[in-house]
């Protein structure tokens, strides 16, 4: 008998250990209305993984970079000097390994971005230091090459690695080794200049080597870290026609809105709050806790955004392949993905793109591309936002109510119950959600309806209870100042 | 080396004459809890008072202490939630004591260390004393502020800033006519002595910061010996 229980025992430990192995898998996370990591329902669920031999094509070869158009998805498979496009169900539609040019047929040459508009399709055709638009029939339209100007060494090659362009058909590439921001490039294919440059972060060691600058002897100048301003890492056009830029050794503001000039036009939140003072305000996109491996820093790096007809901002991290996603005024919605071998985690993850209502990542150490699709608590936040983007608060409140039966520390859903109690005159209860979802801008517009009402309301009582309050504190002040002065009559008192 | 001694025998008389019972509130003549609102009107005239006619009191400037330390840690819940980043949860009653009492304990020890120096008269008690009775713009205004902001929105921003400048401005005014006039300083001298007393508050800070890290390691090293002969 004993040993039936001893057996049962061990049974029940060995299952109980192998139940907590399999759920061992990392958790969803996001960050509460301080910033710190609090766990989180998956809003995005890994589905499937598309590898090139699954398709029946030969394995990607560090696929650089993907895009979605007319119910196409373009991969850019640079190892194979290819691009492979994929139907809606993932099955495999054609290759593309030549291009047709007015002297016959050229092979493409390590493809890095790629961009689709107009019915063209834009190839950073980096090996042979061009970018070529091609139509349906591969027959090159547009060629773009090295940007003419003194600033650009002509020794140096010219290898672009993200395009993007815009609807009157002028052409941002991002090349390497070029600093000065995106080449600019008019629809005739000539280039009008550099746009949108980024400027030097400052650091404590950019100051320090300036400072120090004039003292230091030629050999010690020449030794110092160059100070180059930060690079971009990828562009993206919405259907705005609005440019998003990514930079990913930038730590904060590290996507970027720009306008025709080239300037930042991002709104990030907290910047309408610049009466209170600073410290309001976040500018940084991804991980908000940092992280220290053998005392270095690890931040987020972030390679590659993309922006949906919902106004919803996606960036990908590269440095831990995590996905966070934004609303429209950059609040972080959710967080998925990670670093790992396991399916639905990545080594390297270099693009990312939505195709229908899934999210897809390309990752070139794992050669594959991870699909993953939405969960019913997204899909209630998406909801959310759509209905509030067409004016429906009140629908839009339900479901950012429904998201909270979720997730209590989701800032953006309180912001969401919040405005929608705003807009119905409920201020009191709106002041507290806004609080909760720490949107101070909404809060202070609460505080102003709900002070207006409450002096209207309570007017005659307010100037009574001054009055007594006034009076009280006039005699009481007279009778202590008596009182203190009986001890000693003669002390004497200024003022 | 005859400066160094010079502070070492002064720590010596200033413990030789510290007395405990000065702490207390029992015996005080009532009319001294006043002086305190004098300094609003005629701050230069009451210091002088305090000084040479024995209007001032150890025990009083004690109780400004500890209802500023009081209000301060009101403070920190009560603020209007669009004026501050802290949450009650975040209270810690020793950051609060370190940022009102200990801050004014080294400001004193470095003032009266500087300024025995630059020959100032204040004895380390008047500076303790005149530094207390300076923090009654504070006392009076902080809370009254905080309280007010929690009905502010953030067009009124400025009127909470503004208030908040005139209090902060007040108290300085206030903190340096007493040095002015504990040390009988000229107001160059007084501006001098202040800004070497802030440098020296900078150096004692970087060195209570040494000592706490050079602790810690030692701690950390003595604790590791005591594991590794306990397990042996």
């Amino acid at each position: 008998m004993k040993k039936v229980i001893s057996l049962l025992i061990i049974a029940a430990l060995m299952l109980s250990v192998g139940l907590s192995v399999s759920a061992a898998v990392p958790k969803s996370y996001g960050y509460d209305a301080k910033a710190s990591a609090v766990g989180a329902p998956p809003a995005y669920e890994y589905s499937a993984v598309i590898t090139g031999k699954g398709l029946g094509l030969g394995e990607f070869s560090s696929a650089a970079d993907m895009y979605v158009a007319d119910d196409k998805l373009y991969i850019s498979d640079t190892g194979n000097n290819r691009i492979v496009v994929l139907n809606s169900d993932y099955t495999p539609s054609s290759v593309i390994t030549h291009v047709v040019t007015g002297q016959g047929e050229e092979a493409l040459n390590a493809p890095r971005g790629i961009f689709y508009a107009d019915g063209l399709l834009y190839i950073c055709d980096s090996g042979n230091q061009r970018v070529i638009a091609i139509d349906g029939e591969n027959k090159v339209q547009r060629t773009i090459l090295k940007p003419d100007s003194s600033l650009v060494s002509d020794m140096a090659d010219f290898t672009p690695s993200r395009v993007g362009v815009n609807a009157s058909g002028t052409v941002y590439v991002i090349a390497d080794g070029i600093y000065q921001g995106f080449c600019q490039y008019d629809a005739a294919d000539s280039f009008i200049g550099f746009f949108g440059a980024n400027r030097v972060e400052i650091t404590p060691t950019v100051i320090f080597q300036h400072m120090l600058k004039n003292i230091f002897t030629k050999e010690q100048r020449e030794a110092l870290v160059r100070t180059i301003p930060t690079e971009y890492s990828n562009v993206y056009v919405d259907d705005e026609d609005i440019i998003y830029a990514t930079t990913h050794t930038a730590t904060s503001e590290q996507v970027r809105k720009l306008n025709a000039s080239g300037s930042n036009i991002m709104v990030y939140p907290g910047s309408n709050l610049s009466l209170l003072g600073t410290g309001f305000n976040r500018k940084n996109f991804g991980d908000q806790a940092v992280n220290y491996v053998k005392g270095e820093a690890v931040k987020s790096k972030i390679v590659d955004i993309h922006k949906d007809a919902d106004g919803i901002m996606a960036v990908l991290d590269g440095q831990r392949g995590r996905i966070f996603l934004y609303d429209n005024e950059q609040n972080q919605l959710c967080i998925f993905g990670g670093e790992g071998i396991q399916k639905g985690y990545f080594k390297n993850a270099v693009s990312l793109e939505k195709f229908g209502n899934d999210y897809l990542v390309a990752d070139t150490e794992k050669n594959n591309i991870t699909v993953f699709t939405e969960t019913k608590y997204m899909s209630n936040i998406r909801s959310a936002i759509r209905a509030y983007n067409d004016g429906n608060y009140d629908e839009s409140g339900r479901y950012w109510q429904m998201v909270l039966d979720k997730n209590g520390n989701l800032s953006a859903a309180f912001k969401g119950v919040g405005r929608m109690l705003l807009n119905n005159g409920d201020y009191k209860e709106a002041m507290q959600y806004l609080k909760d979802g720490n949107d101070r801008y909404y809060y202070s517009m609460a505080v102003q309806q709900y002070r207006r009402d409450f002096v209207r309301d309570n007017f005659l009582v307010m100037v009574l209870v001054a009055a007594l309050v006034v009076t009280g504190l006039v005699f009481a002040i007279k009778y202590l100042k008596k009182w203190l002065l009986k001890g000693s009559p003669k002390a004497k008192i200024k003022g | 080396m005859t400066n160094i001694s010079k502070i070492f025998r002064g720590i010596a008389g200033q413990l030789k004459t510290f007395d405990i019972r000065s702490f207390s509130l029992k015996g005080l003549d009532r009319s001294k809890l006043l002086v305190p609102f004098g300094l609003i009107r005629h701050p230069i005239e009451t210091f002088n008072d305090m000084k040479y006619e024995g209007r001032s009191s150890l025990g009083v400037a004690n109780l400004i202490l500890f209802v500023y330390f009081l209000e301060e840690m009101l403070n920190f819940t009560l603020t209007g939630y669009l004026f501050t980043n802290n949450s009650s949860e975040d209270l810690s009653i020793i950051a609060v004591f370190a940022k009102t009492v200990l801050l004014v304990l080294l400001w004193t020890v470095c003032n009266w260390a500087t300024c025995t120096l630059l020959e100032g008269e204040g004895t380390f008690k008047q500076i303790w004393i005149a530094t207390c009775y300076s923090l009654i713009p504070l006392v009076i205004m902080s809370l009254p502020i905080s309280l007010v902001s929690n009905f502010f929105s953030v067009s009124e921003a400025s009127f909470y800033n503004t208030f908040t400048l005139i209090m902060q401005g007040w108290f300085i005014i206030l903190l340096f006519l007493g040095m002015m006039v504990t040390h009988q300083f000229t107001a160059a001298k007084t501006f001098g002595s202040a800004v070497l007393t802030l440098a020296m508050i900078a150096i004692a800070a970087f060195f209570v910061l040494l000592f706490v890290s050079i602790a810690q390691q030692l701690m950390a090293f003595l604790n590791t010996i005591f594991t590794e002969l306990s397990i042996r």
